[in-house]
């Protein structure tokens, strides 16, 4: 079997090392998002920050700058996201809307205006705009070198973000009220637990796209949850998983003709999770089955036993 | 003409959509939406192509919005609606996945299988990805709905009619059971109301709804129809049967409002619609009598000083008559005895002076009679 020439591809390569390191941080990230059962705030966040990158490409583009510049987007889809759950809370403290109706609102509502938007920008030509498509349903093959380093930034930052506040991050998932008697107040974490999504979902969303990106937090997450219960090893195996994913992703989506990356990745997600619900030691669903069947056999010996036991020479 | 019949369609599809959305929201359902939007796509593709197998043979491009209002289209598809829960439900049979866990696995899962399916089968028709989001009214008006050889209007304002009266008789006829099973499960169950059954007949139609509005609003905005106008009514009555009328008119406002606002900007029409049902929110929301935003601050305002001000007088009462009066009767002393900040401490002082409760002379405050029975009271009540 020979390797097809698209692997050794320049921008492939940058495809593919750009989506390993999506699923390395969005996947470690989205860790604690699972365990604060918080996994559709991931797909909130994606669907508002499409908002902020079409009102960013908007703007750049109309002062004339690149409008295809990654950082400035990336930013642009941070502010929106964090202003989306914003309102939802605002909503939620001052009236008695609850957070689920607060989120599907933003989630719809500004992906509204950022459809509208875009509308605006492909209407005024603003060059580049059907990079915006992009963002959607992910292009991991659109990615540029100058991407790859936004990328190795926003990696740099999710990765020391972890590293400084991971023991406060833990205690604060795990028992909030500990962690509030312990100094660490929710003013200060929340925000900051927030801000760590936020980040896991942007970083993504040029590889997976607005509308899939919930997939690469939650899915090797919950993959990684199946085969061990360390915080830490959970964290690093989700991120691997992620990882292999979004290479995985990007080989397929390189090889076939016309198949957003997004989709791929999103399948391929969807198959290491299977496999780990099934297939992990000890709490798959194999596993179950199997201890299932054994513990049955061992009753049954036992009452077979019983017979010749002490019991009936008793009785 | 053309004009009116694009909002007649908008209209009734936000009407179509808002009426479930009433259910979903005060059962804090809401997402649900989210989850089942997307669903469905795989669904309507496949519907899609055994429906254009059927009846064109390779012509599958000829009539793509004939197809997609065809009821079979708009059942098969529900199903992957229906499809989604179940799975959700198995999944969360695993210790380890909690439910949003499970929704967030397993409708990117569908929807996923739907774009492969439409990049890789439905290269050339109407059913492109951008509809995919946000649905294209546009063209809705072309498709007409011929009876007896009579044109009666577009195609997809019956349907969306449709829906809408099955909606409207699902709840009338359910009322008392969706009522009882959304705001007492517990009892529901006891009474033999069957509140599972009841949750599985709300998620069809919601499957319906949408399959029904994925023409004009793609399965993103279509949450937007569901949710946004119940909310806002939610702000303005505490009768289910007031929201959904609420629901009702905010939902045909917006859907006048926003095809002018697209037809001013040139843009789709469902996101204009979005854009104009988040800005009526944000209306409803600041200024909603007695549960806006507004109205809440200043209640909560009014109940913060009238609080403070009974904790000013039984401070006062407890002391009179006590060796610590003199220390405790000094206006700038509030500041360490009730750690208030000065000028929070002024201005009680002040508006319980105004309202004749206390006499301030030289720096020190002195209950009036009116004060000191005020302040007893309190006491009374308080321990």
């Amino acid at each position: 079997m020979t390797i097809p020439a698209v692997l050794f591809n320049y921008s492939f390569i940058v495809a593919a090392v750009g989506s390993v390191l999506i699923g390395l941080v969005s996947g470690a990230l989205g860790v604690f998002a699972i365990l604060r059962k918080q996994s559709l705030l991931g797909d909130v966040i994606s669907h508002t920050s499409f908002f902020g990158i079409s009102a960013v490409f908007l703007l750049v583009g109309i002062g004339g700058g690149n409008a295809r510049n990654l950082l400035p987007l990336l930013i642009g889809a941070i502010l929106s996201g964090v202003l989306s759950m914003l309102v939802v809370n605002h909503v939620n403290e001052y009236s008695r809307i609850g957070k689920d109706t607060g989120m599907a609102m933003v989630l719809s509502v500004f992906f509204g205006i950022g459809a509208v938007l875009m509308r605006v920008v492909q209407d005024l030509r603003i060059s580049g705009s059907a990079g915006l498509d992009t963002f959607i349903y992910g292009n991991a093959a659109a990615m540029t070198r100058l991407d790859l380093q936004v990328i190795v930034l926003f990696t740099a930052v999710a990765a020391l973000l972890l590293g400084l506040f991971w023991k406060e991050f833990t205690v604060f998932t795990f028992n909030p009220e500990y962690a509030h008697s312990q100094g660490f107040t929710a003013r200060y974490l929340e925000p900051l637990m927030l801000a760590i999504l936020v980040i896991g979902v942007v970083i993504g969303l040029q590889a997976v796209g607005v509308i899939l990106m919930v997939s690469l937090i939650v899915a090797p997450g919950l993959a990684a949850r199946q085969w061990t219960h360390h915080l830490g090893r959970t964290t690093v195996l989700a991120g691997l998983f992620g990882a292999a994913s979004g290479f995985t992703g990007t080989v397929i989506s390189a090889l076939a003709r016309d198949l957003p990356t997004g989709p791929v990745i999103v399948l391929v997600l969807v198959a290491v999770v299977a496999f780990s619900l099934l297939f992990a030691p000890g709490k798959g669903v194999v596993a179950l089955l199997l201890l299932r069947a054994r513990q049955r056999k061992q009753a049954r010996e036992k009452a077979t036993e019983q017979p010749n036991g002490p019991g009936l020479a008793a009785g | 003409m053309f004009h009116i019949e694009i909002i007649m369609v908008a209209s009734v599809a936000a009407v179509a959509c808002a009426l479930p959305g009433v259910i979903l929201i005060l059962r804090k359902n809401a997402l649900v939406t989210d989850a089942i939007s997307h669903s469905l796509l795989p669904g309507i593709v496949v519907a899609f192509i055994i429906l254009a197998s059927i009846e064109m043979g390779h012509d599958a491009d000829a009539h793509a919005s004939d197809l997609l209002n065809s009821p079979f289209l708009i059942l098969g598809a529900a199903l992957t609606g229906i499809l989604m829960v179940i799975l959700v439900e198995i999944i969360q049979k695993s210790p380890l996945v909690k439910n949003d866990g499970a929704i967030a696995l397993v409708f990117p899962a569908l929807f996923s299988v739907g774009i492969i399916l439409i990049t890789q089968k439905l290269r050339n028709v109407h059913l492109d990805l951008d509809m995919v989001m946000v649905g294209d009214l546009t063209f809705a008006p072309l498709d007409r709905l011929i009876v007896g050889g009579m044109d009666i209007g577009p195609r997809n304002f019956w349907v969306m009619s449709a829906l809408t009266l099955v909606n409207l008789l699902f709840i009338t006829v359910f009322y008392k059971e969706i009522t009882l099973t959304t705001f007492d499960q517990g009892l529901a169950r006891a009474k033999g109301f069957r509140p599972r059954l009841i949750n599985y007949l709300i998620m069809l139609l919601v499957s319906l709804t949408a399959v029904g509005a994925f023409d004009s609003a793609g399965s993103i905005l279509v949450i937007a129809l569901f949710i946004v106008p119940g909310a806002g009514a939610y702000l303005l009555t505490n009768r289910v049967s007031g929201m959904f009328v609420f629901s009702v008119l905010i939902a045909v406002l917006s859907a006048g409002l926003g095809y002018g606002l697209a037809y001013a900007l040139n843009a789709a029409t469902s996101g204009t619609i979005a854009m104009v049902m988040g800005a009526i929110f944000a209306l409803i929301y600041l200024f909603a009598p007695k549960r806006g935003y507004l109205a809440v601050k200043a209640l909560r305002r009014r109940q913060k000083l009238a609080f403070a001000t009974e904790v000013l007088l039984v401070h006062l009462t407890n002391h009179e008559h006590t060796r610590g009066q003199e220390a405790e009767y000094r206006i700038d002393h509030l500041k360490t005895h009730i750690s208030w900040t000065p000028a929070f401490a002024q201005q009680i002082v002040q508006t319980s002076q105004q309202k004749g409760l206390l006499e301030c002379r030289g720096g020190y405050m002195f209950l009036t009679e009116r004060g000191r029975a005020l302040g007893l009271k309190a006491k009374e009540l308080r321990v």
